[in-house]
This record gives C-alpha cells, structure tokens and sequence, in this order.
C-alpha cells in the first residue's frame, strides 16, 4: 500500500483524479480518498495538525515492510537559482524550533533532484533559513511516519511555488505547478511498487498455526516454543519439507513439559545430524 | 520470498554524509573528490545519521551509504576477554572506521549496529596521539580493522597506509590488520615491518560464495597472501569463523590443502583458529535483520550469553581443522 498525505486539497486533487481514489466515508475526521493500493490523506496544515492526521490514518492500518509513505506538497525555497515548479526529494529534514534533523534514507533511485528542507511553525516571510527548501509539515510528520515505516519507506516530494513570498501566489498557479509533476511521482512510484517485495518471513502462516498446535500438543513452555520454531525454521532453509515433519509431531500428545522437552532435544539431534 | 528489481536500488556511495566539522580535513576533500557525483548532506554528528531507530541494516547493505565524521574521544578501546589476545598483554583495538563494503552473512556487526552505512574517522593523527598515550605506559598490540575491513577500503583511504608509516616509527606498537580483501597490491610498494601483522580469513570457497557476499573468491586472498608472504610481511591465517556447512569436513579439508600448497607454511607467522560464535543478543538481532539466513538459524547452544556450535561439535570441529592445519605450520604458532 501507499500512503500519501498533502497538506490541502489542491496538492491532492490530481492524485485523486489520475489514480481515481474514492472519498473513504467511514472516516469523517479527515478527509481520506483511497483506492485498493492507495490511501490519501489531508492532513490541513503545520505540524501538529499534520502529524496528528498521518498518525490517525497509520494507527489503523497493517503497515508491512513494502508499504511506503509519501508526504506530497508545495514549498517555498530561499534559492533564486531555483525555478518556481522544480520538484525535489527531500535528503534531510531540519526542524526549525527544535533544530533537529532528520534523515529519511535515499535507498531508491528516483528522478528528482535532492535538497534539504526546513520545517517552521509560521509562515516564512524573510530568508532565514538554513536549508533550501521550507514548509510547515516535513519535521512532524517524518516524526509521525517514522513510529510505522522505516526511514528507507519514507519520501517528502516538494515542488517549489515560490521564493517566501506566499502572499503572491494564487491557487491556480499552485495547481498548474502541481498538474505538472503528478505524472512523475505516480510513474515512479508505481515503478517501486512494482520492482520491490520484500517479503522475507520464512514460514508460512498455516505452518506458523501448526507450530503453535504442536507446540500445545508437547506442552512447551514458551522459550521451547521460541526453540521449537527456530529448529523449524533452520529445517526449512535446508530445502526440507516441514510440513511433513510437523505432521508428525501433530500425532504425539505430552503429558508434561519435560516430555516436551526430550522430544525437542531429539529433534535437534535430528535435525542438526 | 523477496525480489528486488536490479536497477531499484541507488549504487553504493550514492549518498555521503559529511559532519561540519569533518569538511576541512584533507581526506574528506580527497574522498569527495574521488567520488564526485556522489550527493553529500551535511550534517552535525554522525549519530543523527548512523544511529537513527528502525534502520533496514539488510537492505542498506544493498545501496551504503558513506559518512565521513571526526572521533573526540575513546579512539582506542581495551580487548574483550572473548578476543584473541594471541599472547599479548597490552591488547587494544579502534574502530576508525564502522561497518564494511562486504557482507557477510555471519557478521556481528549486524547485530552490534542499527545500520550497516560506512563509517569513516578522518581525524587519523587524534587516534596516532592516544596510541603515543598509551605506548608512554607500555607496549600495545592493536587491532585496527576488527570492525570493519580496512584494506578492503585502502583505496579510498590509505589507512592501513599510514599506520604501518606510523607503526615504522613507533617499535613498541604491534598492529594487526584483518581483512578478506585482495588488496595487497594497494599496499605493495611499503617495506614490510615487524611490528606489522597482515591477518588474513580464510573460508572454503563454498562459504565465500554463499555467506560471504561480495568478498573476492579464495583464489584472489590466495595470492594476495602469497604475495605479502614473499615481500616479508608477517601474516596471519585466521581460519575463523569455521562454519557448520554440509560436508564441513570435506570443505575444510580442501581449503587448508589448497592454502598450504600455494602458500609456503613456514613463512606464515601463526595461524588462528575459532568457530562461529556470537554474543546471544546480538544473534537475536542479526536473525531478525536476516530472517532467512541459514548460517544464523543454525540451532547454536548460548553459554554464558554467547551462542556457538554444542561442546561435541565444537570440539569436532576445532579439532579437524587443527589437525589438518597442524601438518603443515608448527603447532606453537596455532592458537585456538
Ligand atoms: S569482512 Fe568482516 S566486517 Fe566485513 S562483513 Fe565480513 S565479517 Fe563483517
């Protein structure tokens, strides 16, 4: 799944138009559009409403490790060499009030260019940041998406609408900015989605259940059973059918732990041998 | 299970993290240079980067990153009891640089840190004053590739260079340099010195090939060892971590056979034995960067809180490989 959070509605109409998401009435607190891949949200603007927005949505999801999670926005830089529309991934995240800094890791290649940027809690009007980039979002929800994703699984897209002098932009200039660069955050986007699985478990879900079953059978405590699996596991690495083996385990009925514990010791002779 | 795209990931060093106050020194200027193209992020401390909470170690491995910072303190830490002291009282090790280009299945590291990016200390000269600290008190024998691979990295940072320069001129210091790289000829051109061990890991070329990602093939140590050997360099052969594989003995028996009949046994200052073993947390951690990894799935006896092979197999073991290396090197140069 994908996640993506835009501050307003006019960063988030395009992708609700081209991958033609669906407003999710049974959240009415924000507003969320969603189809069966992608989850959007509106988060409203500043850190506290932003992070308290992404935190709600991710709180009810299962995030797994091929989820990832987009922050997508307008942003303003103090660099005049670069051009109003420019699209840029964020390498490092400073928080204005606090000073801190934060790293989402740049492990997918990606055909933006990189800059930092700085998050403050009021509109900016003078040239007093330090990194290039500024908004009012990036520091609290890195912070909010770190407790669910790892730092490779989160992105910050910013395409520059102006040069901190946010009271002469309009809204159609923002969506024209926007309408632009849509297209070349969803194709990449798809792309990662499409070349990156990275399921690693290495049971089964029915062999997790047998485990367990066995497990109850031979009256292990939970340790036996932490012992139990990692046999199972290794067994199964080695090309061996546990499935069979585990059947064979479901027929013995312990009376006592220690019982348990003998037929683990001989199955790591077993195994090992 | 997992796949991912070739082409998905960024190349290694695509990204370099550079501490402010590293900016100035010259290997940083050099190591920028040298890979120019590479995106630098500066930063305050390297721990905002290396120690950051939740980090994929396994998939970094895949596209590392580089961070270049400078160590105020504890350059120099005091040998564990688990380490090889190999007879020496004194025994120090440094971690001047964190983390490795290989990957080897079995490393400790991924259990030691939360993030498997390349750590490098430009301040070399601070690490050379608190080695001259400790020589004023007594002489020091110091590992300084223990977690890392330093030759490995020779080309980019003429390390091991400059602490046989700094060992050359210091007579009271021994230092032993690990590594499974093939890097002598970076090195070649340095007279060798005594007080400078060249320690090389040796494994069968199926454990190359299937736990020890990215390393060259036995062949390549092979003649890197040989060429040190013939230059004079004392050198070392850790074969450590012996494994537990299908057809161990076999594998073993081939590997110390082909060392010994390329390698001239005499020349060889001592060899080292060990098994795999492993503090229980860090094993625990390592499983869960590599859930499928079946050298760490292997069911390992945790004794006093490390994990290793049980005390039968052990001593098989280490006793098999013992033998075999026994017929070829004085069994006073063997340590266990
Ligand atoms: S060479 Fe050593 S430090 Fe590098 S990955 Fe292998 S075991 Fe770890």
């Amino acid at each position: 799944m994908i996640y993506i959070s835009t501050a307003m509605y006019i960063e988030a109409q395009e992708f609700i138009k081209k991958l033609g998401l669906k407003r999710d009435n049974s959240i009415n607190k924000f507003e969320v559009f969603k189809n069966d891949e992608v989850v959007l949200v509106i988060t409203g603007v500043g850190k506290v409403k932003s992070a308290v927005a992404l935190t709600y949505l991710l709180a009810r999801q299962e995030i797994t490790p091929n989820d990832l999670y987009i922050n997508f926005g307008v942003c303003g830089t103090r660099d005049r060499q670069v051009s109003q529309g420019e699209v840029f991934l964020c390498n490092k995240i400073m928080d204005n009030d606090t000073k801190f800094t934060f790293y989402p890791d740049i492990l997918f290649k990606h055909p933006f260019k990189e800059a930092g940027i700085e998050t403050f809690s009021t509109v900016v009007v003078e040239e007093k940041a330090q990194e290039p980039l500024v908004d009012m979002e990036a520091s609290a929800l890195y912070q909010a998406a770190s407790v669910f994703f790892k730092p490779h699984q989160i992105f910050f897209i910013k395409a520059v609408s102006d040069y901190l002098n946010t009271e002469n932009i309009d809204k159609d200039f923002i969506s024209n900015i926007i309408e632009k660069n849509v297209d070349k955050v969803i194709e990449w986007l798809n792309h990662i989605k499409d070349n990156f699985h990275y399921g690693r478990e290495v049971l089964t879900q029915y062999e997790e259940e047998l485990i367990k079953k066995v497990s109850e059978n031979l009256k292990m405590s939970a340790t036996m059973e932490n012992e139990f699996k990692q046999l199972i596991v290794y067994y199964k690495l080695l090309d061996n059918d546990i499935t069979e083996l585990l059947n064979t385990y479901l027929k013995v009925e312990c009376k006592s732990k220690n019982e348990g514990k003998m037929h683990l010791a001989e199955l790591k002779r077993r195994i090992v041998k | 299970m997992q796949s991912l795209k070739e082409g998905l990931l960024n190349r290694a060093f695509s990204h370099i993290y550079v501490e402010k106050r590293a900016m100035e020194y010259n290997l940083t200027k050099e190591i920028l240079k040298r890979l120019e193209g590479s995106k630098i992020i500066e930063i305050e401390h390297y721990k905002d980067v290396f120690s950051r909470a939740n980090q994929d170690f396994y998939l970094q491995k895949k596209s590392p990153k580089l961070i270049l910072a400078v160590k105020n303190n504890n350059l120099i830490y005091k040998g564990a009891e688990v380490c090889e002291d190999f007879g020496n009282k004194h025994f120090y090790y440094t971690s001047i640089m964190m983390n490795c280009i290989y990957d080897c299945e079995y490393c400790y590291l991924q259990g030691m840190y939360t993030s498997s990016n390349i750590v490098i200390f430009v301040n070399i000269d601070d690490y050379f004053k608190e080695v001259e600290e400790l020589l004023k008190m007594h002489p020091v024998y110091l590992c300084i590739s223990y977690d890392t691979d330093l030759l490995a990295f020779e080309g980019l940072t003429n390390y091991v260079r400059e602490f046989v320069k700094f060992a050359k001129v210091n007579k009271d210091l021994t230092i032993e340099i690990r590594t499974k790289s093939a890097n002598f000829s970076l090195i070649r051109d340095i007279e060798p010195q005594d007080n400078v061990i060249l320690a090389w890991t040796l494994s069968p070329d199926g454990v190359i090939e299937k736990y020890e990602h990215r390393t060259p093939n036995l062949k390549r140590r092979v003649e890197s060892i040989k060429e040190a050997v013939d230059r004079g360099w004392r050198v070392r052969l850790c074969f450590d971590p012996i494994l537990y594989i299908k057809n161990w003995r076999e594998e073993y028996r081939v590997l110390v056979e082909e060392v010994f009949s390329k390698i001239d046994a005499d020349k060889i200052y001592d060899v080292s034995i060990g098994l795999f073993r492993v503090s229980k947390d860090y094993l625990k951690r390592m499983r869960r960067q590599r859930p499928d990894s079946i050298v760490l799935n292997f069911p390992y006896d945790s004794v006093e809180g490390v994990c290793s092979y049980d005390k039968e197999l052990s001593e098989n073991m280490i006793g098999y490989v013992y033998s075999l290396v026994g017929k070829y090197v004085d069994k006073k140069k063997i340590y266990i």
